[in-house]
């Protein structure tokens, strides 16, 4: 069952096994395999329910719609905007439907350096498995890749490095290069068109689903949690309160959100909560191309270079990922203003675009320090940097490689590169988010997984350090910055703590 | 109501027991005078004992006070809005100049900000952002209007929406917003604005057809799919 903010209209009072806070990568799965297992779960989620129906292909409504504070969140006091979902499904339905298995070696380092586990590629990998399986994950074919995805290929094929297609959870894709404000076909296989249906059509309707709610507390009673408060912007704008019993809670409402419901609940008992951020930066660099590539009109991430990535070096670095958006959110990266943007956003179609993902460290810290509520701090290490440029460069060189007769750099002054032997303008113009726009889509960390005596706010399974019966599962959970896009780690961790919960139920409900 | 209703019957109890002197002035602070000598019955200015005619006109003055504090709370919330919509006026107005100055008319994509609404579709977006989002945006914007910032960095006792306008190097509200985006301190939350103007204006469709972007298709499915060797279409 569905309930929305506008069907309400007085305050509630709700009774479940388990209340889970978020309805995205991991919220979703939890809910729906928890109901599967017999349990009565109530859903919350602060976005809105929108069905593919409501998706209109139009920046301007679906941004707002679809987005956290409408695509505006800033890392303080560097100013990188950090896109999160914030819409029953979260960001699996604003996301490029790419999927990656954690990379062997970063889950070796949460092993050995954070104590993590049953962790391992193997222990994960039904879980990986099973969650592939139902989101029908498979492999872009070639005839599915358009022009700036080849772009990428040409390029580091003639350079010789490693690339490959992206897995990509969609069927039959029609291609419309908007998989970032919502898909309007129901190709992409988010939560939106899976898990969530699959768990309202549950026989006995043991899943019950509230959008627009936002949770404002976890109640603790000592060593356990009773449930959850929080508030519902019902009909006519009010708002109502809604409280939620539960003999289990589990909070998945992402980076940033988890951890700021976390802090305000008074729950930080050992001082780790918020701590050990990353965000994945990812300057963007413009290739201009003689002849049209037309990014927009195709799958917008269909492929990557892993050559300098983990997966390649088994150390930290950067993915070179071919990307494309609309007019808008392609605007961003571009410099300048007046007439100098308005030229070389008249090339749209004739750009290709790489983002150079990397693999940050994890200095980030939510807090609650300011007016806004919970406010995201982060800084590039000076390690970073020196990667980030790196990054730069290499993405240059691909499109170099392929064709392109100049590149733009997202640095803030209008930087244009002519040829590979311009590369060194990169570091004289400075890689930091000062000189640069750079942007983020993978917010991880705050609630870092870890054993005992690590910097940590939950064990092996999610737990919280301290408590019974509360949890934390989404990318917060991660100890170190992933390297590749996480949303399949998220749903395997996922599938893994709900198989977990289900075969110890007793030990954390307290039921005898 | 309740609030209200609370803070009137405190009154009325407060002042009735001046009226009949059983508390001093200002009870529960130090004694300065006695209850009546603030009260109808205090003797000044019209010599007035208490009598029947006191009490009853005492009666009338308490049975009054809702009134006034009705009338005073409409006075002050109608300065409040007034002071909300002149913010708002004044808001709209900076947004406008900000605007008109990214995105000026001619160029490689000749509508400027004015003609493609891009204004009406910041503020729209304003209205859409939590309120604690949209208070900060708009200090934001009113910080960036001050005079004392404009004298630092474009050197004129001026607001930003009264610098000289147009196109070139003449523009002191280029030159302004050139220096807020250069500055290291600055250009975090130049980029915040910048952010929010862009959306005003690479959202609209007048600028979708100049730069060849194919807009919105749905239900239609876009004329470039492709159902490929293996037949992908369903």
């Amino acid at each position: 069952m569905i309930i929305r903010g506008a069907d309400v209209s007085r305050s509630v009072t709700e009774t479940a096994d388990v209340c889970v806070v978020g309805s995205g990568a991991a919220g979703a799965i939890l809910a729906c395999e928890l109901a599967e297992r017999g349990h009565r779960v109530v859903l919350l989620e602060k976005g809105g329910y929108h069905p593919k129906e409501d998706f209109n292909q139009k920046e301007e409504d679906m941004i707002p719609m679809l987005y956290k504070s409408s695509g505006l969140q800033f890392t303080i006091p560097t100013g990188i905007a950090v896109a999160q979902g914030s819409c029953v499904g979260g960001s699996t339905v604003v996301n490029d439907a790419v999927c990656f298995r954690a990379p062997d070696v970063v889950l070796g380092w949460w092993a050995d350096l954070h104590k993590v586990e049953d962790i391992g590629p193997d222990a994960l990998k039904r879980h990986y498995e099973k969650v592939e399986e139902r989101i029908s994950v498979s492999e872009v074919q070639p005839y599915e890749l358009n022009k700036n995805n080849l772009v990428l290929k040409r390029g580091a094929e003639k350079l010789g490095w490693a690339s490959a297609p992206n897995l990509r959870n969609c069927k039959t894709c029609r291609q419309c290069g908007l998989c970032q404000i919502g898909c309007s076909y129901g190709t992409k296989q988010s939560m939106l068109e899976t898990y969530i249906p699959d768990a309202l059509a549950i026989q006995g309707d043991p899943v019950t689903l509230y959008a627009d709610a936002e949770a404002d507390s976890v109640v603790r009673s000592g060593s356990r949690v009773t449930g959850v408060k929080a508030t519902i912007a019902g009909r006519e704008g009010r708002k109502y309160g809604l409280s939620v019993e539960a003999k289990l809670v589990i909070v998945s409402a992402g980076t940033v959100a988890s951890s700021a419901l976390l802090l305000q609940s008074g729950l930080n008992v050992n001082g780790q909560v918020g701590e050990g951020v990353a965000i994945h930066p990812s300057p963007a660099m413009v290739g201009d191309f003689q002849e049209e590539i037309n990014g927009n009109q195709g799958i917008p991430m269909a492929y990557h270079c892993h050559e300098f990535s983990v997966l390649t070096t088994r150390k930290p670095g950067y993915m070179l990922e071919a990307i494309f958006m609309a007019p808008y959110q392609f605007s961003l990266p571009l410099p300048g203003f007046e007439y100098e943007h308005k030229q070389l956003m008249s090339r749209y179609d004739h750009y290709a675009l790489i983002g150079s993902l990397l693999q940050d460290e994890s200095v980030g810290k939510v807090s609650l320090g300011g007016p806004l509520g919970a406010i995201l701090e982060y800084q590039l290490t000076p390690g970073d940097s020196k990667l980030m440029a790196e990054g730069m460069k290499s993405a240059a060189r691909v499109l170099f490689a392929a064709g392109a007769t100049k590149v733009i750099t997202s640095h803030r002054k209008t930087t244009v590169l002519h040829s590979e032997d311009d590369l060194h303008i990169i570091d004289e113009r400075g890689v930091s988010p000062g000189t640069m726009s750079i942007g983020s889509g993978h917010p991880q960390g705050g609630n870092r997984m870890g054993g005992a005596g690590q910097k940590s706010v939950v064990d092996s399974y999610s737990k919280v350090h301290g408590f019974d019966n509360l949890f934390v599962c989404d990318a917060s959970v991660f100890p170190t910055s992933l390297g590749v896009n996480p949303q399949l780690t998220v749903m395997a961790l996922a599938a893994r703590l709900a198989e977990h919960v289900g075969e110890n139920w007793r030990r954390y409900s307290g039921v005898p | 109501m309740l609030l209200g209703a609370l803070v009137v019957a405190v009154f009325w109890a407060y002042s009735a027991l001046l009226y009949l002197n059983v508390i001093y002035f200002p009870w529960p602070l130090p004694h300065w005078y006695g209850g009546t000598d603030w009260m109808l019955n205090s003797g000044l200015p019209l010599g007035l004992a208490r009598s029947a005619t006191t009490d009853v006109s005492a009666v009338v003055v308490f049975a009054s006070y809702p009134v006034w504090f009705y009338l005073g709370t409409e006075l002050g919330l109608a300065g409040h809005r007034l002071a909300a919509a002149q913010r708002l006026k004044e808001r709209d107005r900076i947004i406008g100049e900000l605007v008109s100055t990214t995105f000026p008319e001619g160029g490689a994509i000749p509508p400027g900000a004015g003609q493609v609404g891009t204004a009406a579709v910041v503020g729209s977006l304003l209205t859409k952002i939590p309120p604690l989002y949209e208070d900060a945006l708009t200090l934001l914007l009113f910080v960036f209007d001050s005079r004392f910032f404009v004298l630092a960095f474009a050197g004129k006792w001026k607001r930003f929406v009264d610098l000289k306008g147009g196109t070139g190097p003449g523009s002191e509200k280029q030159k302004y917003m050139r220096a807020w985006q250069s500055n290291p301190y600055l250009s975090g939350v130049a980029e915040v604005l910048r952010i929010a103007v862009s959306y005003g204006y690479y959202t609209r469709p007048q600028v979708y057809k100049l730069i060849d972007y194919s807009g919105p298709m749905t239900p239609d499915l876009p004329p470039w799919y492709d159902q490929g060797p293996v037949g992908a279409k369903p």
